[in-house]
Formats: structure tokens, sequence, C-alpha cells
């Protein structure tokens, strides 16, 4: 007699901006997830936050649109309370704001419900990029020189903000919301108008825009995995050479775009190097089975974290996957370690999973 | 739910008190929020008491309940006299949450993170500055990077304690070096903390620890003026730091019981320092309120040492709300009632949820 399968529920859309992506992870995860192990269920999250169970039929859907559409005559409502019930551990299949970023971790917590994935705390802070480059510092960990820009002071003096980023970093500089993914409200301005107007943008999405000083050099991503024996390690990194200033949407997530070499084009001693910061990042965030981070390593030597992706894009072209398979684990073998490493860490937890 | 919608009064909101909980520290939470429903000033405000029971689940408590002793008292009569409410029913209930729990799953980001996905305005701060205040080493090191200071210490987890308890005693004698305070990484109200002045002491002082979080934090012992500072956000959604108290007590650091039972210590404010070091102290309140990105209010606890150095050990995005707690008790000081607090608080929320793009 075989164990019995542990129930896998696959949580995909949610509330972010990201949502859209997100069916491609969940979709991805749901079909890879190894049958003979593991049953999974697919959950859609609405744009309320309420979770509904979905069959394959709606699992296709091109848009979560399409989704909408039909939940009420064609998905099944899991209340919060009923998803112990449901299942044995949720898989967050979702990116961004409200999936990515602790809130829907807290929600498991207080459930009680295991999940993959970072808790609470290393999820918060895998997506304000403004508290991580804080703790990343005083880990020793270089990151990318930050000027924080909240809406309160850009609305009460931003003349003195433009001066200031024309001294320290200087054009051109690259412009994000403290908080979001993918590029989203992504600018370059190589002038004074083109800082104000991507600023603007940013505090679109987030009260906190940043201004960083613009870095050439090589992008590398690189997966960060929990060990079994709970050690963590860093598997080979992964280069993602750029076709515009920066990646677009489009070339991390549509296949055919973009173009990954793996293992990176770095001299051993770098390729080690970015691998000990990787881990390092890893830890002093407290994050926890697995993630991938965006680095940079610059013509002068330096090393630097980007951001760390704590759900990182889980579709079959999805660069979380490309270190791990130099290593001979395939995907599916991956979300198995993943689901099985979780299962333990929740298993052992004190209080929420840190 | 059209229903639900007041007709009357239309800028009376619906406030749900939501006490009790999964941590430790849940009985306290039970004054905290009896506290905060008894002062919600009825002009502006509806109360409905919201019990937490220890499976995370939320129950509507008729007045009765509000006043039992103890959670266990609440719990043998939730089934008959109670109302189940689902999370997802909470948005028709309520216009926003008054979150009076305290410690694990209340004030660590847990509970915020899920009314940010329900969509619905919370008091105090968001998800990030709730998770990273209730972790004690996290705290500091952004307490330090912002130049705010952070006490000598180390952080030891019980897998490095099991591995080689021999080499981790001993690295621990020489730093931060004795004596020591060891206390569990996450819990709050001194829960699991050991002062330890021997070397010999250290395994159980460790033990104790990890009977609460997997990773120990061993301090180095401050010894000096020990204070309490309340900050509350003004209208302008600014820092605005509250006369700081000064805490005497017998033993050697806070106990539970110091902290929260009446009469245990004595709570001298202001603080017994000239005014230039009050001001001080406030100063560099608001510049750790800001750092941890707190928001609506908090309690700040730290050490004025004999060398001048002022650390800010224990930044809680939550504070005790008996009616002799440090919030009411500060807040008398500056001529504000219980009522007047409440309401504070409750504003800030509203503010503060208004303005937020994605999770506060």
């Amino acid at each position: 007699m075989s164990d019995p399968k542990i129930r896998v529920a696959v949580v995909l859309g949610g509330r972010s901006s990201e949502r859209e992506i997100s069916l491609e992870s969940g979709r991805h995860i749901f079909q890879t997830l190894d049958r003979s192990r593991f049953e999974p269920l697919a959950l859609y999250m609405d744009g309320d936050g309420r979770l509904w169970r979905i069959g394959l039929p709606l699992l296709v859907q091109n848009t979560t649109r399409d989704i909408d559409d039909r939940l009420a005559a064609d998905a099944e409502p899991v209340p919060y309370e009923q998803l112990g019930e449901a299942c044995d551990i949720v898989y967050p299949g979702l990116h961004g704001k409200y999936g990515e970023d602790g809130c829907f971790q807290g929600l498991l917590e207080l459930l009680d419900v295991p999940y993959v994935g970072s808790g609470v705390l290393g999820s918060a802070l895998g997506m304000d990029k403004a508290m991580q480059r804080h703790v990343l510092r005083q880990a020793g960990v270089d990151v990318p020189r930050t000027r924080e820009v909240r809406a309160a002071e850009w609305a009460s003096d931003a003349d003195a903000v433009v001066a200031e980023v024309a001294q320290q970093p200087g054009f051109p500089c690259v412009v994000k919301p403290a908080r979001e993914g993918c590029s989203t409200a992504l600018a370059v301005p190589r002038d004074e108008a083109g800082l104000r107007a991507a600023i603007e943008d940013a505090l679109r999405w987030d009260p906190t825009a940043l201004v960083e000083e613009h870095l050439s050099g090589q992008e590398i991503t690189i997966a960060v995995l929990e060990e079994a024996d709970g050690s963590i390690r860093a598997y080979p990194p992964t280069e993602t050479p750029p076709v515009g200033d920066f990646l677009t949407i489009e070339e991390k997530f549509l296949p055919g775009h973009g173009e990954n070499i793996t293992p990176a084009r770095l001299d051993e001693a770098t390729t080690a190097a970015v691998i000990e910061r990787a881990e390092r990042a890893f830890r002093a965030l407290q994050l926890r089975i697995f993630a991938r981070m965006d680095m940079y390593v610059t013509p002068e030597g330096r090393i630097l974290l980007g951001e760390p992706n704590t759900l990182p894009g889980s579709s079959p072209s999805s660069t979380i996957f490309l270190g791990p398979m130099e290593e001979g684990i395939a995907p599916h073998a991956l979300l198995t370690r993943n689901v099985e490493r979780a299962l333990a860490a929740h298993a052992a937890k004190q209080g929420p999973l840190s | 739910m059209n229903g639900s919608r007041m007709t009357h009064h239309q800028d009376i909101r619906r406030v749900g008190v939501i006490l009790g909980g999964r941590s430790s520290e849940r009985e306290v939470s039970l004054a905290s929020g009896r506290q905060v429903y008894m002062n919600l000033d009825r002009a502006r405000w509806t109360g409905l008491p919201l019990f937490m029971d220890g499976g995370g689940r939320l129950w509507a408590l008729p007045e009765k309940l509000v006043y039992q002793n103890t959670c266990a008292d609440i719990e043998s009569r939730l089934a008959s006299d109670a109302e189940r409410v689902a999370w997802e029913s909470l948005p028709e209930r309520v216009d926003l949450v008054f979150i009076a729990l305290h410690g694990k799953y209340g004030d660590d980001g847990c509970i915020q993170g899920a009314l940010e996905l329900l969509d619905l305005p919370y008091t105090g701060s968001g998800v990030l500055a709730c998770a990273l205040a209730q972790d004690k080493p996290m705290a500091h090191a952004v307490l330090e990077e912002a130049g705010l200071g952070a006490p000598r210490e180390r952080v030891v987890t019980r897998a490095a304690f099991a591995a080689d308890p021999l080499a981790v005693q001993a690295a621990l004698v020489d730093e931060p070096g004795l004596p020591l305070v060891v206390l569990p990484a996450r819990e709050g109200s001194s829960i699991g903390v050991s002062v330890v002045r021997e070397a010999e002491a250290l395994p159980t002082a460790l033990a104790t620890a990890f009977e609460w979080d997997d990773r120990a934090l061993v301090e180095e012992f401050l010894d000096g003026m020990e204070f309490s500072v309340i900050v509350l956000e003004d209208e302008a959604g600014r820092p605005a730091p509250l006369l700081p108290t000064e805490t005497v007590s017998e033993s050697p650091f806070l106990t539970y019981d110091d902290k929260y039972m009446p009469g245990r210590s004595q709570k001298i404010t202001p603080a017994r320092v000239d005014e230039a070091t009050l001001a001080r102290i406030q100063d560099a309140a608001a510049a750790v309120f800001r750092a941890l990105g707190f928001r609506g209010y908090a309690r700040l606890d730290g050490f004025l040492l004999p060398d001048g150095r002022l650390l800010f050990t224990d930044p809680n995005p939550t504070s005790g709300m008996s009616p002799s707690s440090f919030l009411f008790h500060q807040a008398a000081e500056a001529g504000m009632t219980a009522g007047m607090v409440v309401d504070r608080i409750l504003d800030a929320a509203l503010r503060a949820h208004a303005h937020k793009r994605g999770p506060l």
C-alpha cells in the first residue's frame, strides 16, 4: 500500500498587478506536481481575496477576466476556514502584492495551514526593496545606492528631490516603486523631466519610490534552496543578457523572449562570490524553502543584490528551474522538494514560520 | 450588503474590536480589548467585540461575555452564547478593526495580512513593520543601519547550540560577555527571559528561550534607566511621542507580571531626567518609529545608560491597553482620556488606509 497522497492547493490569480502572470505560474505548478506523490487542486483568488476551487476548464483560461466571468457558474467557493480541511498544504502561485508580500502568508498562519515559501517577515521584506536594502547592508551584502522618495516629500518638495538626484546618482538613473515586481512602473530617466515623470508614475503604485544608481554589467539570477537538512544552498547562476535598458515583463515571462545562459559566463572566483552573496542574503532576509535572487556583477567587480523573489515566476521557461536543472533536479523534482521541505518546516515551527 | 448600512448617523463607523487570539498573551489582550470597547465614543463609533479563538476563528461576543475574566471562561460559552463570524463576511459587519491582540499572530503581521486581503482598515502598523518589530534581532539590525543604535548581541539557533553547546557557550562569554540577557528572538512581555551572570547558567537560559523560539537572542546586560514611550501619530501622520515613563522594578528586568499587573512595578512619568534628556528620548523615539515604518501608534521600550547611550531594545507595534497601562498612563499625563486615545488611534487608521497603495 502506498501512502495517501498529499493534497496540495495551488493558489493563483490574486489582487496584484501580476495576477495574469500568476495564472501561468499556478497552472504550471499544478500541471508539473508529481501525481504519484501529490493530489493537486487549483484555487483561484479573486479580486476581493476570496478563494474558489476551479476545475481544468477554468484553469486553462487565458486571463483572470475570463475566469472571473465564470466563477459563479463553474467554481465552488472555499471559505478560509475550510482551507485546512480541503488541503494539506498551500503552494502559492501568486506574485506581487497581497500574495507574495506576507499578507496571504499571515492569513495562512492564522488558519494554521502550511504553505510553500517564506514566512510573513521574509515575504514582506522580500517585497519592500527599501527596508530589504537596510537589512542587506547590515549583513554585508552590496545593494544599489538608493534614494527613497516618499509621496509626502514629493508633494511638498519635489524640486529639492530632483536637484539632489541630479547630483547623486545623476543621470541616467533607475526609478521604481518600492514594492512592485516585474518591471512595473520601472523607468530609466535621462534628464530632469524624465525623472519627474518617472517618480510620479512610480508613486501611483506605491507610497515610496526608489531612485537608484544605474548599473551596467551582467544580470544574474540564481536559485537558492533549503536542503533536506535545513542548510541553504545556491545553485548555478543564470545570465540574462538584457535587450533594452532592463528586463521588461515580456522578456521575463513570455516564451521565446529573453535569452538565458546557464551557468552564467563568470570566472570561478566570481561564481563563488555570487553564490556566497546569494546565500547570505537569503539568510539575512529570513527567507525559507526557496527563492530566486536577481543580482548584478559590474565590470568594476561589484556583486550586488537587486532584489529577491520569494515566489518567483514558475512558468515552463522560468529561470528558477534552470540552475537546479544543471544539477539534475528536474522541475517536478524541485516542486516535490519545496513541498516536502515546507511540510517539515511547518511541522517544526514554533509560532509563525521564521 | 446594503441592508447593513447605517441610515441615520452616516458618520458613525462600525468598529470590530478583536481580542483573545492564539498567543501566550491572550489574557492581556482580553483586558486591552475590553478597555478599548468600553471607551469607544458612542457618538462616533459602534463597537462589535470579536473574540479570536485558539484556532484563529472569530466570534461576535454578546456584551456579557466581554466582561468574563479569562479566555477559558469565554471559550466555554462560545458555542451557546456567541455567533461565528466567517473572515470573508467581516467587511459586511464592520468598517474597520481595532486590533487589541498581543504577541504571535496578533501583532506580528499575521492578522494584519488577513485584514489586508479583505481590504479592511485596521489600527496600528502594517504587515512588514509588525513582522519586523516582533523579530528583535531584525528590528535591531534596521535600527543600527539607521544610526539609532542597538545593544551588542548574538543570535543562537537551536541547531547551532545542539551541535556544539560548549563552543557556543565560550563564544557568548567572549562576546557580548557576562553578565548577559537571554531571550527568545520573537516573544514579548519578558516571556522566556533570563539574566545570566555565570557561564554555567547559560545552557538553562538558552533552553528556556528555545521553549518559545528556534532562535535565542543573547544581549549585553543593560544597566541603566529603563523607559517606555508611547508614540501616537498626529493629524498629519507624523509621529508624536508622549512623555516617557521610567519603570522601576525590584527584579533585574520587567517580568510579565510587572508589565501587566497593576501595582507590580513603579511607573514614574515623566522619567526623572532633565528636560533636554526627555526631549532627546522623544526625538529618538520619533526616529525609531519612522525607521521601522510604524503607523498609528507604538510603544517603544529602551534604556538610557550611564555612558549616555540611548538604546531602543523593544519596539512594539501595539501596547497593553489595560486601564493602568503605559498607553493610558502617559496619555493621562498629556491630558487625554482613554476615549480620546482610542479616537486618535482609530482616526489614524482611517487616514492611513485611505491613502495607502497596496498594503499599508
